[in-house]
């Protein structure tokens, strides 16, 4: 079940809602609901996800008493089976292709074994005690509104609020509007997009290489932004709150600003459990570059068993360090609007790498970019440009905080008359988004792959 | 706390077990998919079919044929007909589950245009093939599907 499907919108959702504030946000409910939505077209993944749970809850409860070089085993045993799991679900056909095994990875592997290793890396570094009580554990790992997609939330950020998520009127309304926005997000604008690119696959031109690279650096935004809203948002309608996954990341001023507002709750992930553990920058320039390294290896990895993803992932690393020890200096001096040309240029290149089956692809993609091996212009290139110029010029806009600023205004002249015509525009834009999704074929979120 | 230990203990077994029972050895074909595609299709009637091209697979199926090593799609020239199928060679056995998910999603959006509106070709969608099978992969929404199905199967 997918959060942009008629059922979830408009069945499970609103039951899970209801029955939930009757039973005053119990977490057992809520746990079972979760289940129910992972188990929904694939029931033999939640056993593995039930195992987790109760691998994760038996190996903290172990250690916590434990000492020494025993409590370090138990935490060794604990990461390396789930490590293990996924390098088999992900990455044994990458770095092993000599042994040939047909394996299907559980939806959103990647996001609760994120979720289960910060729980037991919180409690063995002495940030959090042990969970005692297995079905607030079996909250934090499953629950639906992040199992599939993220954000990755931290033990540390949401254990206090496992068994305090009261029903809260205005954090249900904002759970609502976001849930609005990132349907929008994903069905008009995602979804449009998607169709645009894959129709400009066939171009061979610059112009079309460039709007194949534009629309899809619109698309993914789009696609895991709107899904990231609307996980957010379902947390707060349950009474949860968690932190924004995307800070308007197309503003950014420099590589280092971008992946502070893209997938922050990865890169905090990164941040908290490998980089800090590894010496971060504290240890001099030479361990600061390894560690860089090593943080960016594996979020590319993280991504995909493909090299495209690996020399995404080191792309950004070269970038990161080449910020830090070259343009720190005078970055401050530098217009803003070129800040932001050279970000947004060296981030749509990235998005080649991250889009393409392959180097080789990624790389005709960039020559033919520049010029090379391609025609100028194509009529591919040139009707889609025609027919989605309006599309692209909206997607454009709503990368820019604008939405904020506009509601900020509106409510400040307004006030009561001008809240409620920003919920008549809600209103009018979820049933727009509704009918996209009845009209239009299924597009599964892009970042479900992981 | 030792009980704690052997839970771990337990739970590292039973996911191993887990995964065991997960694994499949694929069966890879090395027919020539012009072959397979040939044989297969001398068993369709495809006077009302019409073979799609690339931006039809992609705008009827989600699905991008260049990612494939081969496929080919025919479609009923009629509208209200849901006569369909795709034979496909996937590159890497990772593509199938990509490929099922699309199909399924297909047939599902299908059943929404056909239930309750026209019984016959909403019954044909309830008795569609989807056979994957390694490196090979049928769709089938015909009447005779389960004979294109043992002729793909033999084929392969």
């Amino acid at each position: 079940m997918s959060f942009n499907s008629l059922l979830f919108v408009f069945l499970f959702l609103p039951v899970s809602v209801i029955l939930s504030f009757v039973c005053k946000n119990n977490n057992l409910f809520i746990v079972l609901i979760s289940f129910l939505f992972y188990a929904w077209g694939n029931p033999i993944s939640l056993v593995l996800l039930i195992l987790y749970i109760l691998l994760n809850y038996f190996t903290a409860l172990s250690f916590e008493k434990a000492e020494g070089k025993q409590r370090k085993i138990t935490l060794i045993i604990a990461i390396v089976v789930q490590v293990a799991v996924l390098f088999i679900y992900k990455y044994l056909d990458f770095f092993l292709p000599f042994i040939k095994v047909e394996l299907h990875a559980p939806i959103g592997l990647s996001f609760f074994t994120f979720s289960c290793l910060s729980y037991l890396l919180d409690v063995y570094f002495g940030k959090c005690n042990a969970q005692h009580n297995l079905i607030r554990l079996a909250l934090y790992v499953s629950f639906f509104g992040k199992v599939t997609m993220g954000p990755i939330v931290q033990y540390n950020e949401m254990v206090d609020q496992i068994d305090n998520h009261p029903f809260q009127i205005d954090l249900f309304c904002d759970g609502i509007k976001k849930l609005c926005i990132g349907l929008t997000k994903k069905v008009i604008l995602a979804d449009s997009l998607s169709l645009v690119h894959m129709n400009l696959m066939e171009s061979q031109s610059v112009l079309g290489s460039w709007l194949l690279a534009i629309t899809y650096m619109l698309q993914i935004y789009f696609d895991f932004s709107g899904y990231s809203d609307m996980a957010i948002g379902i947390g707060e309608m349950f009474g949860f709150k968690f932190k924004q996954n995307f800070n308007y990341p197309y503003i950014a001023t420099s590589i280092q600003d971008f992946w502070r507002r893209w997938h922050i709750s990865l890169s905090l992930w990164f941040r908290d459990y490998i980089y800090i553990p590894l010496g971060g920058s504290r240890e001099g320039n030479n361990k600061y570059i390894r560690n860089i390294f090593v943080v960016w290896l594996l979020t590319g990895l993280w991504h995909g068993a493909n090299w495209t993803f690996i020399v995404w992932g080191l792309y950004f690393a070269v970038l990161l360090l080449f910020e830090k020890f070259v343009l720190k200096k005078f970055w401050d001096k530098v217009p803003k609007f070129i800040c932001h040309i050279y970000t947004l240029f060296l981030v749509l290149i990235s998005w080649i790498f991250f889009m393409s089956d392959s180097l080789s692809s990624a790389f005709q993609c960039i020559l033919h970019m520049f010029g090379m091996q391609a025609s100028l212009l194509d009529s591919v290139a040139l009707f889609n440009l025609k027919s989605s110029f309006i599309l692209l010029v909206i997607s454009i806009l709503f990368c820019l905080p604008i939405r904020d600023k506009i509601e900020l205004f509106i409510c400040s002249k307004w006030k009561q008359k001008g809240m409620i015509g920003l919920v008549v525009v809600y209103l009018v834009v979820f049933l727009v988004s509704v009918s996209f999704m009845i009209s239009s074929s299924f597009h599964s979120f892009l970042y479900f792959a992981f | 706390m030792k009980k704690y230990q052997i839970g771990q203990i337990i739970c590292v077994i039973c996911i191993a077990f887990f995964m065991f029972t997960q694994i499949r050895i694929p069966k890879e074909s090395g027919a020539n998919f012009e072959v397979v595609s040939q044989t297969t299709i001398a068993k369709v009637d495809t006077s009302t079919l019409q073979q799609q091209d690339n931006l039809e697979i992609k705008q009827f199926l989600s699905l991008n044929p260049e990612e494939y090593e081969s496929i080919v799609y025919y479609k009923d020239t009629d509208a209200m007909k849901a006569s369909e199928f795709v034979i496909v060679k996937f590159k890497n056995s990772d593509q199938a589950n990509q490929f099922r998910n699309s199909i399924d999603q297909r047939i599902e959006n299908q059943q929404k245009v056909f239930d309750g509106y026209i019984e016959d070709q909403a019954s044909l969608l309830k008795q569609s093939i989807v056979d994957i099978q390694g490196n090979y992969a049928l769709y089938a929404v015909l009447p005779n599907a389960k004979e294109v199905d043992e002729t793909f199967l033999s084929v392969i």
